[in-house]
């Protein structure tokens, strides 16, 4: 507050602040309370108990507990939502990945080569780069009954 | 008064009314200014302290002689005016020219402004009647009625951090109020 009122001292807030610390309200009969208290406490019995202040900070303690589960509720819920998320999304690129694996002529072509024993440097050699694949099928696929490795070898 | 009260206290414990009486004359007034300022209202204020004064007795077992006993006098009074604040919950109507007035004398007057109970509690009204009740409690508490930080947590039952936010907004709240009244009224002279 004291930061506040420097920070604006002509201010009309801290005015009126200033004014109702300093104007105190006033008891117009100082008897009327003690009267009514005492009159109201004198078929009252003294009470020693403890409960009314035990009891206040057991609910207070309960009020915390019933926060504090709350709060480690909304954080795996959270949790657990956003890994079932991450998961999913991964499980999504794998479909998608494997989708798009085109079933070509072109993806049976390592198993011919090992039908055949035609190895891999020299494939590399006859047909260099991917799009020289599609020959090289093209190729076995027209000369079934040719030998390779006496076609393909230079 | 504390010298006194560690002889005065044993006695109230032992049921003696007149030691009792005492307490209550000597700290009726403390206590009428806590609840009056968080009540705004006069008569729920005298009705809060008795209320509060009645739980002293019936519980004075549990003070621990150790502790300042007008600490713990505060919170019952606090709880006793929160607790009847909130039955009451709707807060006297003040009309427009009221405030005017009011702010009207506010301005003119110097630092020694004179208020009487009837003007403290417009005001108090005036400033946090629109408040939500966090808010309004901490300022009062905090403001007006000059309370530590850690004395308002333990009377509300509220952390630092939210003391202070609740604190902030309802300063924020009730500056810009006061800032539109202020300049209605100037507008309308």
């Amino acid at each position: 507050m004291k930061n506040d009122q420097k920070k604006d001292p002509n201010g009309l807030f801290g005015h009126i602040v200033d004014s109702l610390q300093k104007n105190e309200p006033r008891l117009s009969d100082p008897d009327e309370i003690p009267e009514k208290v005492m009159n109201s406490i004198r078929n009252l019995p003294l009470g020693k108990s403890q409960t009314v202040f035990p009891q206040a900070s057991r609910i207070r303690y309960l009020i915390y507990a019933q926060r504090l589960l709350t709060a480690a509720s909304v954080c795996l819920l959270i949790l657990f939502g956003a890994e079932e998320f991450m998961v999913l999304k991964k499980m999504n690129v794998l479909e998608q990945h494997t989708a798009s694996i085109r079933i070509e002529p072109v993806n049976t072509l390592p198993r011919r080569m090992l039908k055949r024993g035609i190895d891999v440097a020299t494939l590399r050699r006859q047909f260099p780069g991917r799009l020289k694949l599609l020959e090289a099928h093209e190729y076995f696929s027209q000369n079934q009954h040719v030998e390779p490795l006496k076609t393909l070898v230079p | 008064m504390q010298e006194k009260l560690q002889e005065i206290i044993p006695r109230i414990i032992k049921g003696d009314q007149t030691a009792f009486r005492e307490l209550v004359r000597f700290y009726q007034h403390q206590a009428f200014t806590l609840t009056f300022r968080i009540l705004g209202d006069e008569d729920e204020a005298k009705d809060a302290v008795q209320e509060g004064f009645i739980k002293i007795w019936q519980h004075i077992g549990t003070y621990h002689p150790g502790n300042k006993f007008s600490s713990w006098m505060n919170r019952i009074m606090s709880n006793c005016a929160i607790d009847r604040y909130r039955k009451i919950r709707q807060m006297k109507e003040v009309k427009m020219e009221n405030y005017s007035e009011i702010i009207e004398k506010i301005v003119d007057s110097g630092p020694d402004l004179k208020m009487d109970n009837k003007e403290i509690a417009q005001i108090i009204r005036l400033m946090a009647s629109a408040l939500p009740e966090k808010q309004r409690l901490v300022f009062i508490l905090r403001d007006i009625q000059g309370m530590d930080s850690s004395e308002v947590q333990e009377v509300l039952g509220l952390s630092d951090t939210t003391v202070k936010s609740n604190l902030h907004h309802a300063r924020r709240s009730i500056r810009n109020k006061i800032d539109r009244l202020f300049l209605l009224e100037r507008r309308q002279l």
